[in-house]
């Protein structure tokens, strides 16, 4: 066995081992298994939320398409950077707040309850659209990990490197639940900046410095426009969706649940900063490996390079033993989030759907629910590896050609989806479960609509923008057309700090 | 040099960063 793969089975190995010792506690109940008992600490909520949503998109898309485009890809970068820095210093104390009050164990656990959901309508169409895109964004990491070990080992098969990750994420979520997919994320934090801050130094350090490397990338032509041309893809759209890119942070469960799992809501603050500086890194990491491949290697010889620009670095630049640690940095980016999601479609499952719907509420045994957990996270696995496995064929050239567009349509979804009744729930009196309904159908249509009837490609406005206005537009309509929850007042005052610190541990 | 490749490369983060710094220090705390 070669340095590399040397490098790859501790990893992996690693990652099983923190699944078996967080299984100790994670059968105990629900709360334990879904949300680590609401005693999860700042630094690991700030790594945890940050890397659960930087996936196979950042350290292959982001490396990948800057090679390609250049420094016009950094604006998808800073609004979503700038709109978690907002969710942690203000819209995840009022969440944390209020799940802890009312014994939310998931997002749509807080929906239900914000919205006053008596006939589990809204769960069960919150679930419908957790599932959809949720099992397509599991599939796009899948389907990341295959290329990177078929490219590194040289299988051929388009199956084994798919059932290799989702075998590993899934041994450890089903064992330790929440607390491993956490403590993992924080391990996998560190693997992702190793790999962004290193491989662009040293790219750069290769390309002959950093000023060497600047000029190298001024005479660089890339189409449309040099690599410096900021005005992405021709034209405005490309900033403004670009940044755009940030509105859909609020919508996505698998980032949002981890506020809700701090330990006190006012530590979001330090979680702020932590996880603020490692978004930065991570963000414009990404884009300078981008640019130092671009100093060092011209795009139209490495086949494939939207995909493969930061694999055909780390082994062209390092013996086998580091790229092998390279290559886990990019395994960390897709298995930090393949598990949370895999997470948030099983407590859909268990939580919202089986308990909340039809359950009618009512408690399951801890042994019971808990069980409902671990094999619905396994079905959900196995489901998105077949996904990925017949997608991987059908997809190529098509609109989902690169990862890149696989999660973006996800991210989106749940975006425009989510996140205007998430925000709208914490600030806004007078939203009503009518005007959330709305907005969870309209933005979930708008986004896959946008896409199939190629206003997308026409456009190059990316699907969140159109999506999440028109979500925003009949969340709002709607609920002024009518009665606001009686409850509103009662609920919004849940929001608020209290005279006790937040000590707020809350049940479940 | 390319002064648009600088704001988006540098500026930028330096500043989200410098938000983030000035949000943990002087960002509303709750009542203990």
């Amino acid at each position: 066995m070669n340095g590399t793969l040397w490098a790859l089975v501790l990893y992996l190995a690693g990652m099983v081992a923190i699944g078996l010792w967080a299984a100790r506690r994670s059968g105990r109940n629900l709360g334990e298994f879904y949300l680590g008992g609401r005693r999860m600490r700042d630094f690991v909520v700030a790594l945890s939320a940050v890397v659960s949503g930087r996936s196979a998109w950042l350290m292959m898309g982001v490396v990948g398409l800057t090679f390609v485009y250049g420094v016009r890809i950094a604006w998808f970068i800073p609004g979503y950077v700038t709109m978690e820095l907002f969710m942690f210093l203000y819209a995840g104390r009022r969440l944390r707040r209020f799940t802890g009050r009312y014994g939310n164990v998931t997002f749509i656990d807080y929906l239900a309850t914000r919205f006053g959901d008596r006939r589990g309508v809204l769960r069960v169409v919150a679930v419908v659209i957790v599932i959809i895109f949720f099992t397509a964004y599991v599939g796009a990491q899948l389907k990341a990990g295959q290329i990177m070990f078929n490219d590194l080992l040289g299988w051929e098969s388009v199956l084994k490197g798919i059932v290799l990750v989702a075998a590993v994420v899934g041994a450890y979520t089903i064992l330790g639940g929440f607390r491993a997919v956490s403590l993992t994320d924080v391990v996998q934090a560190l693997f992702m900046i190793l790999g962004l801050v290193v491989l662009p130094i040293v790219g750069f350090a290769v390309a002959g410095g950093p000023v060497t490397a600047w000029s190298t990338l001024q005479e660089a032509v890339s189409a449309p426009g040099s690599v410096f041309e900021l005005i992405g893809f021709g034209s405005l759209a490309g900033v403004v969706s670009g940044l755009g890119i940030g509105l859909a942070s609020p919508g996505n469960p698998h980032i949002v649940v981890r506020y809700m799992s701090i330990d006190r809501p006012e530590r979001l603050r330090m979680a702020a900063l932590v996880g603020t500086v490692w978004n930065v890194l991570l963000g414009w990491g990404a884009v300078f490996t981008g640019l130092a491949a671009r100093a060092l290697y011209d795009p139209a010889v490495i086949g494939d390079a939207q995909n493969r620009a930061f694999l055909h670095m780390s082994t062209e630049l390092f013996p086998p033993f580091a790229a092998g640690l390279l290559m886990a940095a990019l395994l960390a980016a897709i298995m930090s989030t393949a598990d949370s999601q895999l997470l948030v479609i099983s407590s859909s499952i268990t939580r919202d759907l089986r308990q909340g719907v039809f359950g009618r509420g009512r408690a399951m045994r801890d042994t019971v629910a808990v069980t409902w957990g671990r094999v619905s996270v396994g079905a959900v696995v196995v489901a998105a590896a077949l996904l990925s496995w017949v997608s991987a064929g059908a997809a190529k050239g098509g609109v989902f050609s690169t990862v890149f567009s696989y999660v973006l349509l996800a991210w989106s979804g749940l975006g425009a989806s989510f996140g205007p009744p998430l925000l709208a729930s914490l600030y806004w009196r007078r939203v009503t479960w009518g005007g959330a309904l709305a907005s969870l159908i309209s933005g979930t249509a708008g986004c896959i609509l946008w896409v199939a009837s190629g206003l997308k490609a026409r456009t190059d406005i990316n699907e969140i923008l159109p999506a999440f206005a028109l979500s925003t537009l009949l969340l709002v309509v709607v609920s002024l057309l009518t009665r606001p929850p009686a409850e509103a007042d009662e609920f919004l005052g849940a929001m608020a700090p209290t005279g006790q610190g937040d000590r707020t541990s809350g049940g479940a | 040099m390319d002064i648009g490749a600088v704001v988006i490369l540098f500026v930028v983060p330096a500043a989200i960063v410098a938000a983030a710094v000035i949000g943990f220090f002087f960002g509303r705390r709750d009542r203990s």
